[in-house]
Parts: structure tokens; sequence; C-alpha cells
């Protein structure tokens, strides 16, 4: 076992990208090459926590603190650590980063800057999903803000620069929420702990929150003040309806590797931040506002699936369909049960395989075919029948098909919100069935737009399309292979996951 | 070898993979990889069916996934009911993948159909070998896919197409409500085994109300698989795939799913006498209607499916009125004469070079001879003439309903007997006899169709003396330590109604179509409104376009025009301004000075925002 593997690991992309900064921009394939080799070495050192984490034991594994910035009433740490929730945050982002670098060797233009932008941003991922001081957290967090927001912007589409403001703008209040909520729960702890805490840490602002020495300061309405406060900063990240429309145009105009990274992994901060500081903190405001969690999941599910139905650009329909499955996040935090919480961080992990998948195969029919529109595509199993069957592989993985990972985060979220309390979330059935009604809406949108690109008449315009070069296997089978794997055997994942959902389910419980 | 029954659905697993990675350089001897794989599965089908008959029931489970304290297990198990399906199916799925090396050798994608092929007889024998509902579910989901695959399989006809689309879509109503229905079960009686699911519902786990619910939920499923009223709209048009397949997945197995998951949940079912009632008048309402509509119709596929779909409804039928063993009975006896029928209409459609219209057909008797008499002997099967095997399973039936159902529902499957036999007659007599209409003289196929016509022949004759009212043999295979209930027993008087009823049915398309004694239009011509509703399917894909898809589409655009419009709106707003002064900025600088600057805007905010909360405490 290697000491302090996770800050090995969180600040290897970033050594890398230095590495990149010192070679002469000309040497494009050095530096593609290094960006590989660093991403996979990454990707080892996350597997390798995978294997190393103590499955048997709960709370934080591989912990390291260095005390950082004293201000007297201010302190700040470097504090880091993993549970079951982190770990295959790790695994996805690594993985899923990776194979964006792979899918983006056809990128001809400022190779050097884009992969630079690409390591800062996996190195800020890293960070997020191991931070345990809220400072440390927002750092992390805004760490990933400017790095996309160059990519979306310089190697974007025709409305780049807009796309690219519509991202920093929405992020930036999202981050400013976050930032202002993160100092009131400091300052509110420190009063709550009777003055004896002053502590950014997540886990001892649990427990200050669980048990304070002063009770009467957290008011009912403090809390869910903080509560709600936080909600929102997340909600834009996951993105929750109606603070979702910066997503759409973000994830169309970002270049493939870049709506990879963005869908797979950068949104997933927001469930996973919800999770780890929302109920990590505020389990008794999950409970109190469970309703309206489930309310909102259940609109993002219905909603992202109605409007993906109309969408005529194939990549803002898997936008929308991004949209109604981070709903399914939602529903099973709201269930406040273990199916429906494992559902949720399994739906993380998996909708980060699948999502990637999807705008993979898209980007590549539409770099064939000069158009994401889908009235103008059609016949395409004829010129491309492998990535057309990928496409259809992928949209059976988003559909919920068994044997790929979409189900079995649908299956345990539905599980955990027919199995919910009655206390917490009353009319758990009517969540239930509108959340079916969702998962018969993915397969109607997404079986239209199979219909209308890869099936039918085969276009004259399209005869002669190349099919998948042999680099473009790698993301392919790689996003599939894993999707397949948790799929059939998710207790490969759940083993990582359960024991964290269990410490979860007990402190609210206690 | 019970324990070795794992070994069926892997051998088309592998053959589907075998054919996934090198297909295309096995072109058309991609058919052989798929022969031999359904070769072994039937030959171990077999052996387990000979080791089940007066052995004992064995099951196998793992742990596969964990939630809180309850676990899913995933594993096999041989019992009396899933025995006599694997071998229907593997029996089934061999005769059609030798049929079609024939009937596909001419398309290019030979090895793309028979990969798909073998996917969904792994999925159909998975399905079938499932010791739990969730795994159930898993492969009922597999076998819709490769359904959804088959019946695309010629993507580049928008048809197929569309019909590909609208069955995926459809089944997918059912499969949620199954997918529900088996959480609630779970959350009942924390457990899918079969058989841990049946204590604990005899101990009490589940309300009554509970249970109907559930029990609906999972029949819903079932409608959808086994295309019942009102899901059955996607049947007909799943005649779009290739002839093979709608034999296979479309009429003998597949689409059987639904009445087996009825079986299979028996006790569940039988714990509600609500649901059984809703079971019993779908099905009477699906053979009804299916039936009518089959009377009208003009293409020969389509004719069977609408038949398939009313001798389900039958099934269903059967079931829901207590008669069990008489509705898997007729699930087996109809796997193999359909299976024959649609094979059949397939050597037809092969020789006529793919037309499907009986109105442009006839005099093929002398033409085609092993396909004629073969076809005949399903005909007579499905009539119910006796002693084929449709006639054993069709008494039953009649004897359940009387028993079970009361006199109405009794009159109903009376009438649906009367019809069944006047439109395959009427299809017999247009396709066989009369004048030939064409120019290509058709002959008879190849031995690799043939084979099979005549394999599914003999089933057609003798599957039904399994289970007569000398020796009900297959009852008592199937009841033994399951509590399903009385089972009801035909009678000699059922029987002579059964006969007549066929017969009736059979002597009017005789007067009709063959010897013209009663004029074709005699009825149509007297009642020109219902047959065209008839013609029309009741209109039923026009309303349900209408109160469903368009409405949904609809809302759609609204949102979408509400979401650009409303709720980006102010945004919008906000941005282009930004971006405005962006514009004005980079005249001056660089383009990246307005970022640097909006960050530090917000940057600042955050520490005015610091500093305002640090006042509020320490000032």
């Amino acid at each position: 076992m290697i000491p302090n593997i996770l800050s090995w690991l969180v600040f290897l992309p970033l050594a890398g990208a230095l590495l990149i900064l010192a070679i002469p921009k000309e040497n494009k394939n050095v530096i593609r090459s290094l960006a590989a080799v660093t991403v996979l070495a990454a990707v080892l050192l996350s597997i390798l926590v995978w294997i190393s984490f103590d499955r048997t034991v709960s709370g934080m594994q591989f912990q390291q603190l260095i005390p950082w910035i004293d201000l007297g009433f201010v302190q700040i740490n470097y504090e880091i650590g993993v549970d079951g929730l982190s770990v295959p945050m790790l695994a996805l982002s690594s993985i899923v980063t990776a194979l964006a670098v792979f899918a983006s060797f056809n990128i001809q233009e400022r190779v050097k800057e884009f992969y630079i932008f690409i390591l800062i941003l996996l190195t800020g991922l890293f960070g997020v999903f191991v931070a345990l001081d809220l400072f440390l957290f927002f750092l992390f967090f805004e760490l990933t803000l400017i790095p996309m927001f160059f990519i979306i912007g310089i190697w974007g589409g025709k409305q780049k620069t807009f796309a690219s403001f519509k991202y920093l703008i929405y992020t930036g209040i999202s981050g400013a929420i976050l930032i202002m909520s993160f100092i009131a729960i400091y300052f509110i702890g420190m009063q709550a702990s009777g003055w004896t805490h002053s502590t950014f840490s997540i886990p001892a602002l649990a427990e200050i929150y669980a048990n304070p020495a002063a009770p009467e300061v957290l008011t009912s309405g403090i809390r869910g003040a903080l509560f709600l406060a936080l909600f929102i900063a997340f909600a834009i990240k996951i993105p929750v309806f109606p603070f979702h429309t910066w997503q759409p145009i973000a994830y169309a105009e970002a270049p493939t590797a870049a709506t990879m990274i963005l869908s797979g992994v950068l949104l997933k901060m927001g469930g996973y931040g919800l999770i780890r500081i929302g109920i990590g903190v505020f389990p008794d405001q999950v409970a109190r506002f469970a309703t309206l969690i489930a309310i909102l999941g259940v609109i993002n599910i219905i909603y992202g699936a109605v409007l993906a139905l109309v969408q005529n650009d194939l990549k803002r329909l898997v936008a929308f369909a991004s949209i109604s499955h981070m709903g399914i996040v939602l529903l099973g935090i709201a269930s406040f049960t273990a199916a429906g919480i494992q559902g949720a961080i399994f739906q993380l992990v998996s909708h980060g395989f699948i999502t990637a998948l999807l705008f993979f195969m898209v980007g590549a029919l539409a770099e064939r075919t000069n158009t994401r529109n889908i009235s103008e595509l059609g016949g395409l199993s004829k010129s491309v029948p492998v990535l057309a069957g990928f496409t259809l592989a992928a949209v059976m993985a988003a559909i919920g098909l068994p044997g790929l990972s979409g189900f079995v985060s649908e299956l345990l979220t539905l599980i955990g919100v027919f199995g919910a309390p009655a206390d917490i979330l009353p009319a758990a059935a009517v969540f239930g069935v509108l959340a079916g009604l969702g998962i018969i809406l993915t397969a109607a949108y997404l079986l239209w737009a199979v219909k209308r690109t890869t099936f039918g008449p085969m276009q004259e315009k399209y005869s002669t399309l190349k099919d998948a070069r042999p680099i473009e296997y790698i993301p392919m089978v790689g996003l599939l292979g894993l999707s397949l794997l948790i799929g059939v055997y998710p207790t490969i994942l759940t083993d990582v996951i359960n024991v964290t959902v269990t410490d979860i389910l007990s402190r609210i419980g206690g | 070898m019970l324990q070795n029954a794992w070994l069926i659905p892997v051998f088309p697993l592998i053959a589907f993979i075998i054919l996934l990675l090198f297909g295309r350089f096995l072109k058309d001897k991609s058919s052989y990889v798929g022969i031999a794989a359904l070769a072994l599965s039937f030959i171990f089908s077999l052996l387990v069916l000979m080791e089940r008959i007066g052995g004992e029931t064995y099951g196998f489970t793992v742990n596969w996934l964990t939630t809180g304290d309850r676990t899913i297990s995933a594993g096999y198990e041989v019992t009396a009911l899933n025995v006599m399906m694997l071998f229907v199916v593997a029996a089934v799925s061999l005769l059609v993948h030798i049929f079609s090396r024939e009937y596909m050798h001419e398309d290019n994608r030979i090895h793309v159909f028979y990969s798909y092929l073998a996917l969904f007889s792994f999925s159909m024998l998975g399905l079938v070998l499932s010791p739990n509902l969730l795994q159930l579910f898993i492969f009922w989901e597999l076998v819709g896919l490769s359904s959804f695959l088959l019946v695309g399989f010629w993507y580049f006809k928008p048809e197929a197409a569309a019909a590909a689309k609208k069955a995926f879509l459809v089944t997918r109503i059912g499969d949620v409500g199954l997918l529900i229905g088996l959480i609630l079960l779970f959350n009942a009686t924390g457990s899918l085994e079969y058989s841990a699911v049946f204590s604990a519902i005899e101990a009490g786990a589940a309300t009554n109300t509970m249970l109907t619910v559930i029990a609906v939920l999972i029949f819903l499923g079932a409608v959808g698989k086994s295309a019942q009223f009102p899901l059955h709209v996607w049947l007909p048009d799943a005649m779009e795939g290739p002839t093979p397949v709608s034999a296979l997945i479309h009429a003998a197995t597949m689409v059987a799913a639904g009445v087996y998951l009825v079986g299979v949940m028996y006790p569940v079912f039988l714990a509600s006498s609500t649901a059984m009632l809703i079971v019993a008048w779908v099905g009477a309402i699906t053979a009804f209607i299916a039936a009518t509509i089959a009377l009208v119709n003009t293409d020969i596929k389509r004719i069977l499916a609408y038949s398939t779909i009313s001798q389900l409804g039958f099934m269903m039928l059967a079931l829901g009125t207590g008669g069990y063993v008489a509705g898997l009975f007729h699930l087996m006896t109809h796997a193999f004469f359909k299976a024959l029928l649609f094979l059949g209409a397939g050597s037809v459609i092969f020789a006529l070079h793919h037309r499907q219209d009986i109105r442009n057909m006839g005099g093929l008797w002398n033409r085609m001879k092993i396909t004629s008499v073969t076809f005949l002997i399903g005909t007579l099967a499905i009539a119910g003439a006796p002693p084929l095997a449709g006639f054993w399973s069709k008494e039953v039936i009649l004897a359940a309903v009387l028993e079970g159902g009361g006199i109405v529902l009794f009159l109903i499957a009376a009438v649906t007997a009367f019809m069944t036999a006047f439109y395959m007659f009427r299809l017999f007599f247009r396709v066989f006899t009369g004048e030939f209409k064409g120019e290509h003289e058709p002959v008879e196929n190849k031995k690799f169709m043939t084979v099979p016509l005549v394999a599914l022949a003999v089933f057609a004759v003798v599957a039904g003396f399994v289970n007569t009212p000398f020796a009900a043999g297959l009852e008592g295979f199937l009841t033994e330590g399951l509590n399903v209930g009385e089972q009801a027993h035909g009678t000699i008087w059922l029987a002579g109604l059964s006969v007549l009823l066929a017969a009736g049915g059979f002597g009017l398309a005789w007067a009709m179509y063959y010897k013209g004694t009663v004029a074709q239009d005699f009825f149509t011509s007297k009642a020109p409104g219902v047959h065209k509703l008839l013609l029309n399917k009741y209109y039923l894909d026009e309303i349900y376009q209408a109160a469903f898809a368009r409405p949904t589409v609809a809302a759609g655009k609204f949102l979408a025009e509400v979401d650009r419009r409303v709720i980006d709106g102010i945004v919008l707003v906000a941005a282009r301004s930004v971006e405005r002064s962006g514009q004005v900025i980079r005249k001056q600088h660089n383009g990246q000075l307005q970022t640097y600057g909006l960050v530090t805007i917000i940057g600042g905010l955050a520490v005015i925002a610091l500093a305002f909360v640090l006042r509020g405490y320490f000032g």
C-alpha cells in the first residue's frame, strides 16, 4: 500500500499537466501520449484504492490531515479520506476521463492546452471526491469550473462563447451559494458546539450538528435554511429543474470529450455533494424535505423525458435524457431507505458510464455525417454497422435494459421508493408510478431517435462513411463493458457502497 | 443431469458470442453454429425432462445483490412446469434454426440473423430456468430485446423499423407494471424466490388488497408480452420480421411467456379472486376480438398473428377460471401447431417470392405437397379436430371455463372456438385449393424447410396424448406438490360440442371458400359497418395515437417552448448582456480577460459575503 495514496492520486494529473506545460506545443503526439500515460496511471491508482478499500469498516479510510491555514479564528485543514461513496466516484472520474482522452485524439487544434485543462479538471474532480474539509471541497469544486469553461469556450461548437458563459454564470452562482453556506455552516457550527470547535471538517461538523452542545442555536429554521442553500447550490450542478437550462447548450456545444466528462463525472459532483454534505451534516433536513426532493426528482424524470421527445439535435436529446436520469438520484435520496440511497449512488456511477458512451456515439456519428439533426439522419446501420450497433447498445443501457447497469439503479431506487417510510415520504407509491412512467417515456424517445438515425432506408450521401476506427473501440468497449460488468454483477459495486449506506442510515436512525 | 440444466441456455449464449465476434467471416456457415448450439440445448433439455419425470425439483442459487438486510439471488431450478417449457422452447427453437438456413440463405446478413436468434434462444431458455421473479424479469427483457432486433432485422424497411419500436414500447408498458409488481412483492415478502414468496403469502405477509394489486401488476406484464387486449396491438405489426422469427418468437415461445408467468405465479393469483376474474375476462375479450379480426384479414401472417393472440387469450381465460393445467397444456400444444402453421406460411411465402396476400394465392395443394399436408394437419389441430393436439387441450379449457367461469365466459369461448375453425379453414382453402394465381410456378422447398414442418406436424398430432381424459399424465406431473386447486375435466358431451364447433366452422368455410354455395360477401354485405370495423382492427391504433402519442408530443412541444422562453428567459438576458460587454472588452484586450473578470467578481462577492458574515459574529 502506498502511503498517502489519495494525495498521490489527486496531484498526479496536475503533475502530468505541468509536464505537458514544458513540452513544445508542436509535439502533439508526445503531448497526447503523456496525457494518456497520466490518466492511465490515475486509473490504476484509483483501482488500487478500490481494491485496498476495506469493505467491512465504516467511516473514512486512507485519511490524511495536515493543518493548512490558521487565521486564529478560522482554521482550514488539508483533510482528505474516502468511504464507500467516494471510492466509486474516484474510479468513475479516472476511467471516464481516461476514455475521454482517447476519444479526443482527433483534436488537432491547441492540443497542449486541451490536455492541460483536462488534467487540471481531473485533479479538481479527485479533490472534490476526497476532500473532507468544506473549504478544501470548495477549492477543488471551483478548480473544475475554470478548465471546463475554457474547453467549451475554445474547442466548442458554433455557439461556444454563449454556452461557456452560461455555464460559467450558473456554476459561478452555484459556487457562490456554496461558499456562503459553507461559511455559515462553519460559524453556526462553532456557535452550536458551544464555541469549543472551529472547524470546516465534514465529519466533525456532522457530529456537532447531530449532537450540538448549544441546541438553541440550531433552530429548525436555521437548519432548514442551511440545507436548502446547499441543496440549491448542488441542484444547479446536477442539474435540477428549474436550474437546468445551462446544461443542454453546454453539452451541445462542448467537444465530445468534454461532454463525456461533463455529463459523466462533473455533474455527479452535485449528487455526491448532496449525499456527502447534505445527508452527511443534515440527515434530519433530508427527511424533512423528502417530499420536496421527491417531487423535484419526478419532475426531472418526466420533464427531461418529455423534452427529450421533441428534440431534433441528438446531443440536446441526450442532454435532456441526462436531466431525466438524474431525477432517479434525487428520488433515491428522498426515499430515505438503504435500497434508495444505494440506488442513487449506483445511478451516479452507472449514468456516468452510460451517458459518456451516448455522447461519444453521438459525437462519432456527427463527426462523420456533419450533422446532429435527427431529421437529416437515417439508415446509418448500413454504412457504419459497428457504430450503429454500439449506439443501440448505449441506448439500451440508457433505457434500463437488464444486464446493463441502468437497470440496477432503477431497480434499487424503486425498491427504495416503494418501501419508503410513510412518515417521511407520504404517497411514495405515486412517485414510484411516475418514475415508472418515466421509464416508458425513456424507451419512447430513445427508440424514436434510433429509428430515425440508424434504422430506415440508407441515404446516398452517407453511403461512403467510414466505420469505427481502432482507437474508437477503446471508449466504446470500455464504457459498455463497465456498464455490462456492474449490470451483470452489481455486487462488485454495491459491495463497496453498502458499508457507507449502512453508516448513513444508522446516522439517520440515530 | 439436473444440475447441468444451466448449460441449456449457455450453448446458444456461446453461439451468440461466436457469431457476434466472428459471424462476418463465417457468413452463411453461421447457421451451423446456431443449429449445433440448439441441438445441444435440445438434447440436454430432453435428458433433463426425462430425469425430472418421476424425479425431484432441483435448484441452485447464489447471491446476486444485497440491499439492506435482504438479498436477491440468481441461479436456476428444474421444476415440472419448466422442464415442459424447456423441452418445447428447445425443440421449436432447434427446428426454426434449421428452417431458417434455407429461408434466410440469400440474405447477406444471415450471420447477424443467427446471432440474434441465438440471443433469443439463450434469453428464452434462461427465462424458463429462472428460480425467482427478478431473474425471470431480466430474461423477460432480454427476450424483448431479441424480439426488437429480429422484428427490425430488415431495419431499412420503414415498416419493420416502426414495428420493432412499437413492439418494444407497447410491451414496455406492461413490463413497468411487472417491475412495480415484483418490487411490491419483494417489499411485502422480503424475497423473490418463488417458493419463499408463496410460503410468505400463505403465512399472511400481504393483505388481500395488496395481493390483488401485485397480481394485477404482474398480469400487466403478461398482457404486454402475451399480446392481450388492450396491449395486443404490437403483435400483428411484429409480422414485419422474417417469418421464422414470427414462428419462434411471436407464436410459439416468447408470447407464451406471459401465460407461463401467470402459471409460475399462480398461487399469488389464486389468493385474489379479483385478480383471477380480471385474468379470465381479459383472456376472454382478447380471444374474442382477435378472432373477429382474423375473420376478415387477408394477410397470411397477420391472420396467424391474430389467431395467436386469440389462442393466448384462451390460455389466459383457462388460467383465470382455475384451469391451471388446461392453460399450460394449451400453451404446449399451441406452441407446436402454431409454429407449424407459421413455418408452413413461411414455406408458402418463400415459394411465392414473398407474397403474403391470400387473395392472390390458391391451388398450392398439388404444387407443394409437404407444405400443404403439414399445414392441413396444423389447421386441423388448431381447429380442435380429434384426436389432434388442439382437441385435447381445447376441451379441458372449455371444461375449466364452464366450471370456474360461468355461462357467459363459456359462450364467449365456444363462439371463439367456432370462429377459429372458420378463419383457419378460410385461410387453408384460399391458399391451397382453387386456382393458382401468379406467374412463377411454385415448387416445394428444400429439406431444410420441409423436415421441420414434418417434425412439427408429428408433434401437432401426438402432443395432446400426454393429457387425455383416459390418462391425465400431464395433470399429475404439473400439479404434484402444488396447491393449484381442483382441475376441471372434460365430459363426453363437452367433447361432442367441441367437435361440433370445429365442424361448424369448417363447414361454413368449406361452403364459402371451397364449394361456393354461400357467397363470400354473404355476411359482409349484410353488415358493412361491422366489416369495416373489423378491417380497421377496431381502430385501436388510431385511438392510441390520438389518446397517448400525439398528446405526449404536443406536451413536449409546449414544454420546450416554456423551457426556452420562460425558464431560460431570465438567464438569457443576463448572459447576453455579459456576452455583449465581453465583446466590448475583447476589442481592447484578449478574450480571456473577461473570464478572469467574471471569476474575480464572483470571488469578490464571496469575500464580501464572508466579511458580512464575519461582522455578524465578531463585530
